[in-house]
């Protein structure tokens, strides 16, 4: 989790530097990639503990389960099938849409 | 990205570029899937339909707008995130006052009053009922967060959206949005641990 010192002084001016509007950009590049640095040392570290002890290997097994069972979710209940009128006010939309960014195009 | 999601983008490209024969199975995607999110952020069937059509229609509205098809999933969301908002503001059925996670996570708030029920397994052949009990498990469990939890848990291992966008949506930092998330996780392996003794409804954990 620990940047070394080379690290942070070669990057310490951009992060000073935050405040400035026309910094701000490269500021917060900066700050992401010391962030996913960290993040990345954070998760190797997390991975040696899990691999040796049996209670967190359980909760990052059940929390892997969780998470997949919600992505193949899909609700029991469903949206009624559209109506034909709901339906032609969204076609009637995409439509006036496409005649407004034609009429653009072409003025 | 998932083929859903190459599907989506597709789907996308296609109605900028004006073909029509793309609009019906870009609405059914997106009508179902908004009207899942918005189903178990609002609680109400009849809210999560017209959160859908409203969504779907504001979207049309400004469809040139979208610059990258590839954003279309994180747009649909942001506009349906908003609508999802009017709606409780305006709906009948909208909680008086917003609880935070510890709250949500105590069923008894004082008043002898059990606030998050979890329905009582059905009394019918287990083998028949194990994906129905699954799913809906999963759902209550899902819709005892607290919104702001719960937003997060729908955009993040539901839509499978990344951190980035799920806090361009909800308004977040990143951090908020991480932070968020675990808490979910865990509170939901809480809520699925003291559901009903079946050890298939608490996602592998018994």
């Amino acid at each position: 989790m620990i940047l070394s010192c080379d690290d942070v002084i070669a990057r310490i001016s951009l992060l000073l530097d935050g405040a400035d509007r026309a910094e701000t950009d490269s500021a917060r590049e900066a700050r992401e990639e010391i962030r996913a640095r960290e993040e990345i040392e954070a998760c190797q570290q997390i991975e040696a503990h899990v691999a040796h002890c049996a209670r967190c290997r359980e909760l990052a097994e059940s929390l892997r389960q969780i998470r997949a069972r919600c992505r193949s979710f899909r609700m029991i209940d469903q949206p009624r099938p559209i109506v034909a009128a709901d339906r032609a006010k969204l076609l009637a939309a995409y439509h006036r849409d496409r005649e407004r960014l034609m009429q653009r195009e072409a003025s | 990205m998932t083929t859903q999601d190459t599907r989506d983008v597709e789907l996308a490209r296609a109605l900028l570029a004006g073909d029509l024969s793309a609009f019906d199975e870009f609405v059914g995607t997106f009508r179902q899937r908004v009207f899942q999110y918005s189903y178990l952020m609002c609680g109400q069937r009849e809210d999560a339909e017209e959160v859908a059509q409203d969504t779907l229609m504001k979207l049309f509205e400004s469809f040139h707008t979208l610059r990258s098809p590839e954003r279309v999933r994180p747009w649909v969301f942001r506009i349906a995130k908003n609508a999802c908002l009017m709606k409780r503001r305006k709906s009948i059925f909208a909680p008086e006052q917003e609880l935070s996670l510890e709250q949500y996570m105590n069923p008894d708030f004082g008043d002898g009053v059990r606030h998050r029920d979890i329905a009582a397994p059905q009394p019918e052949p287990e083998a028949q009922l194990l994906q129905r009990q699954l799913t809906e498990s999963l759902q209550q469990a899902i819709q005892a967060l607290p919104p702001s939890y719960r937003s997060v848990i729908l955009l993040r291992d539901m839509e499978e959206l990344s951190t980035e966008d799920a806090a361009e949506i909800l308004d977040v930092s990143t951090d908020v949005v991480k932070q968020r998330l675990h808490r979910a996780r865990l509170a939901l392996r809480r809520i699925l641990e003291e559901q009903p003794r079946n050890p298939h409804l608490a996602g592998g954990i018994v």
